[in-house]
């Protein structure tokens, strides 16, 4: 099981949030349609074959001219929860992509339980392995056994998976990795938007990313590719090491922000509940 | 470039073993880490530096190979020349027999003292210490940079009758040197030594000698008497030893001798004193053809023997002791006149200075007491070192009853539940107890108890022994006497008593010397030594090559080392970091 029942409880008093209107099925979610609805929008001037019904018949009395109400289309939306699975996300302690799946379940019941439908896919390397986003609690079960199948294992090519993920679909995209793929992560925060998605990115980092190794002869071997490589750890390089580390989050974060896309870094020692409760309802992801 | 110590050049051998341990060190550990991504980057950074960082590394490797080479060398001890003038001088001259040979006019001695002045007057050397080589080697003149003092020291230098042990005498010289400072020894000897600039004069010496005189009793007013030649000359002699006893012609005995050889020439002659044998050789080293040594009826101690008295006790004394007198009442002011009291069951007051054998006897000034007795003690401890207890072994004695002694100060030489044996020695007290009465153990019926006798006698008086090497020096207790006055060949001498002994000088020359200080009589027949005390001269001087006309390095070195290894340790914390981490 991957949510105590006490957290999934907690869970269910949570919804997600978008900040942009999002256009989909009927549902729960108010999308950028302006058009029937119950929660007027605004008012446009009236244009042949506009209903009779929706004429603001008081304005007309006042200003002798005709304009229609327009009303926010309630819609439902998509909720694409991308989990990147390559083999650098086994790392840590607990590992990342535990962490991942864990979060990816818990942020899945909580649109789920929100009315929204639900799809996940699992990236690694250049491919994607998908669920097919449903409605209703019930699919809760399906996205958490689809969930903890999951292994870490293959290299990191997230544009690639968004190049294969996203044209045919739109709603809210949860991209949950480390981001540690050596083409840059740019390209894939880009896809996502350009596909329409309403991308967050929630950057998960083991304590060990940002903490080397002891120091000492070592021969640092690399999580994806079994790559080896000899270095003299001493203080100089872990300085560099750190300099590079920071550069990284950095970049990430920029990037992010430059793109409108909503980014969360979190590291492992963190509690998902913790993640959840706190930290994603202050980044806007929950409410 | 010379060593002091060579033999250190073999630690070199750490080298190989240094370059092995650095191949055979552990591999690197393998760390997974999520990506490379970031450290390749941070190793990007620093990769211009990739061979600097090698070198680095391999810099502790070489590091650690120059720490020990240059280890090796310090152990090796490698010695630089000094410029003239820097060095002092330390002159060894040997005074040994063989140095009054006349092969070289006027004496081999003399010859090399002239030698040992003109090097002290003409070197350039900074100070000047004269050592004399004798059986004892002694310091003439400490170093002084007072050449006149030099001098004087070296012209107030005597031959003497004994051996010269001249390896004694190079670690006396090196010894002078101070630390850190150098000095040149030069030797004036008959014969070449290594580690040192030796001066030699004269070689192979023809010299028939006599090499011991044995005198043994023989019945009634007789004795029998050994006489040992040795022909050192290339040819066969024929020889007539003269014998004589106590200054009277007693036998006249031939001899045939082939070259190198020995033989002994015995007699029965009558008994006396001093036995005295001459071989008419004719050589160039006359000194060694007469040969003094005690003869059978020499003087033993004169014993008192105050209190009841035992029979054993009595027997033994008769048989061991010159004279034995008794004394029922302890009269303290008449036991000066005897070497040894020997108190038996008998409470005493006050010691006066004297040498005391007390026989479940005690003093009321000696710091012991006597708590009761004690039934059966079992020995649990003998000192077997000390001379007392020469051959002597109390293990299996058994005493019936004992003094439960209790004593402060002094040894315990044999020790059961309290101790038995007890020797004592203080300002002009010697004193051996013996804490059990011989009628309550079978220590009189053991062989050890006359050896014990004849030790404990020998310790309260003096060896017995009357015949003596020439460079022999003696202490004699001085019992009640504080000044005694030595007479020998070379004139007489008065000595004081220090601590309950006279200090005698060595006996340098040949002939009788007496010692006589109110009772007390002592005589030694002086007889020459051998040429050397031991093998060749020089043989163990390794040590001294210290000491010469160089200086060593390893001061130097040891700085270097120091250095090294600090650079070494500098190194590798940088490398390491200072908290072993880096979180």
């Amino acid at each position: 099981m991957l949510l105590e029942p006490a957290f999934l409880e907690r869970l269910e008093r949570l919804r997600l949030s978008a900040r942009r209107r999002i256009r989909g099925a009927v549902g729960e979610r108010r999308s950028r349609t302006l058009g029937r609805g119950v929660e007027f929008a605004d008012h446009r001037a009236y244009q042949v074959g506009d209903d009779w019904r929706y004429v603001d018949w008081n304005i007309y009395s006042r200003l002798d001219r005709l304009f229609v109400k327009l009303f926010q289309e309630d819609e439902e939306a998509d909720v694409h929860l991308l989990v990147d699975a390559s083999g650098s996300m086994g790392f840590g302690n607990p590992p990342k992509l535990e962490y991942a799946k864990r979060l990816a379940a818990a942020l899945g019941y909580v649109a789920l339980a929100g009315g929204d439908r639900v799809g996940c896919a699992i990236l690694r390397g250049g491919r994607v392995r998908a669920l097919p986003p449903r409605r209703g609690r019930a699919h809760a079960r399906h996205l958490f056994q689809f969930l903890e199948s999951e292994q870490a294992q293959g290299g990191t090519d997230l544009e690639a998976a968004a190049r294969a993920y996203a044209p045919h679909r739109r709603g809210v995209a949860v991209a949950i990795g480390d981001l540690l793929d050596p083409r840059g992560v740019e390209g894939f925060v880009q896809r996502l938007r350009h596909a329409g998605f309403e991308t967050f990115v929630v950057h998960v980092l083991a304590e060990e990313d940002l903490s080397p190794p002891i120091l000492g002869e070592l021969r640092l071997v690399d999580a994806e590719t079994g790559e080896r490589v000899e270095v003299d750890l001493d203080t100089a390089v872990v300085g560099a090491f750190l300099r590079a580390r920071d550069e990284f989050l950095a970049a990430c974060q920029s990037l992010c922000a430059r793109l409108g896309v909503a980014y969360v870094r979190a590291t492992t020692a963190v509690p998902v509940e913790e993640l959840v409760l706190r930290y994603l309802r202050e980044a806007g992801l929950v409410r | 470039m010379n060593f002091a110590n060579p033999s250190g050049l073999w630690w070199l051998a750490a080298v190989p073993l240094v370059v092995l341990l650095y191949w055979l060190r552990p591999q690197r550990r393998d760390v997974v880490v999520s990506s490379l991504l970031l450290w390749r980057r941070s190793l990007g950074e620093r990769s211009p530096r990739a061979l600097l960082r090698r070198l680095q590394r391999d810099v502790l490797l070489w590091l650690q190979v120059l720490t020990a080479c240059v280890g090796a060398l310090a152990l090796a001890r490698p010695l630089r020349p000094l410029p003239p003038g820097a060095q002092d001088l330390v002159v060894v001259l040997d005074a040994g027999i063989r140095m009054q040979a006349q092969d070289i006019s006027p004496s081999r001695f003399e010859a090399a003292r002239r030698a040992a002045l003109d090097l002290v007057a003409t070197g350039e050397f900074g100070r000047v210490a004269v050592v004399v080589a004798a059986r004892h080697p002694r310091v003439l003149q400490p170093l002084t940079a007072s050449r006149s003092a030099a001098v004087g020291a070296l012209r107030a230098a005597s031959p003497t009758d004994g051996p010269s042990d001249l390896e004694a005498a190079l670690r006396l010289a090196a010894s002078l040197s101070p630390l850190g400072r150098s000095a040149q020894v030069h030797v004036f000897s008959d014969r070449p030594v290594q580690g040192a600039h030796s001066h030699v004069f004269g070689g192979r010496l023809d010299d028939v000698s006599v090499v011991g005189v044995v005198a043994s009793p023989f019945g009634q007013g007789r004795q029998r008497v050994a006489v040992r030649v040795r022909n050192d000359s290339p040819r066969p002699r024929r020889l007539e030893v003269s014998v004589q006893v106590d200054g009277q012609p007693a036998a006249r005995l031939p001899l045939w001798l082939p070259p190198g050889g020995e033989g002994t020439a015995r007699a029965v002659v009558r008994a006396g004193q001093l036995v005295e044998a001459t071989v008419p050789s004719q050589d160039l080293l006359p000194t060694n053809d007469r040969f003094l040594a005690a003869g059978a009826s020499a003087p033993r101690p004169s014993v008192l023997l105050v209190g009841p008295g035992d029979p054993f006790l009595e027997h033994g004394l008769r048989v061991l002791a010159g004279r034995v007198d008794r004394q029922e009442v302890p009269q303290p002011q008449t036991w000066s006149g005897s070497e040894v009291v020997v108190a038996h069951r008998v409470a005493l007051g006050s010691l006066p200075p004297g040498s005391y054998l007390l026989v479940r006897a005690s003093a009321l000034d000696l710091p012991l007491r006597v708590r009761g007795t004690v039934s059966a003690p079992e020995v649990v401890r003998q000192a077997q070192t000390h001379p007392l207890l020469r051959f002597v072994d109390l293990s299996s004695v058994h005493v019936r009853r004992a003094w439960d002694l209790e004593v402060r100060g002094g040894e315990v030489l044999v020790e059961a539940a309290a101790p038995l044996v007890w020797a004592y020695e203080d300002e002009g007290v010697r004193v051996v107890l013996v804490a059990f009465d011989l009628r309550d153990s079978d220590f009189g019926l053991r062989p050890a108890f006359p050896i014990f006798l004849a030790n404990a006698l020998d310790w309260l008086a003096g060896p017995a022994v009357r015949t003596v090497e020439a460079g022999t020096a003696l202490s004699v207790p001085s019992g009640a006497q504080r000044v005694a006055r030595l007479v020998g060949p070379g004139g007489a001498v008065t000595l004081q008593a220090q601590g309950g002994r006279f200090l005698l000088p060595a006996f340098d020359r040949t002939g009788v010397y007496r010692l006589e200080s109110g009772p007390l009589r002592r005589w030694w027949a002086v007889h020459p030594g051998p040429a050397e005390v031991r093998g060749p001269a020089g043989a163990g001087v390794g040590a001294l090559r210290g000491v010469d006309e160089t200086a060593e390095w390893t001061p130097l070195l040891l700085g270097c080392l120091a250095a090294l290894l600090g650079a070494e340790w500098w190194l590798f914390t940088r490398r390491r970091g200072p908290a072993g981490g880096a979180r």
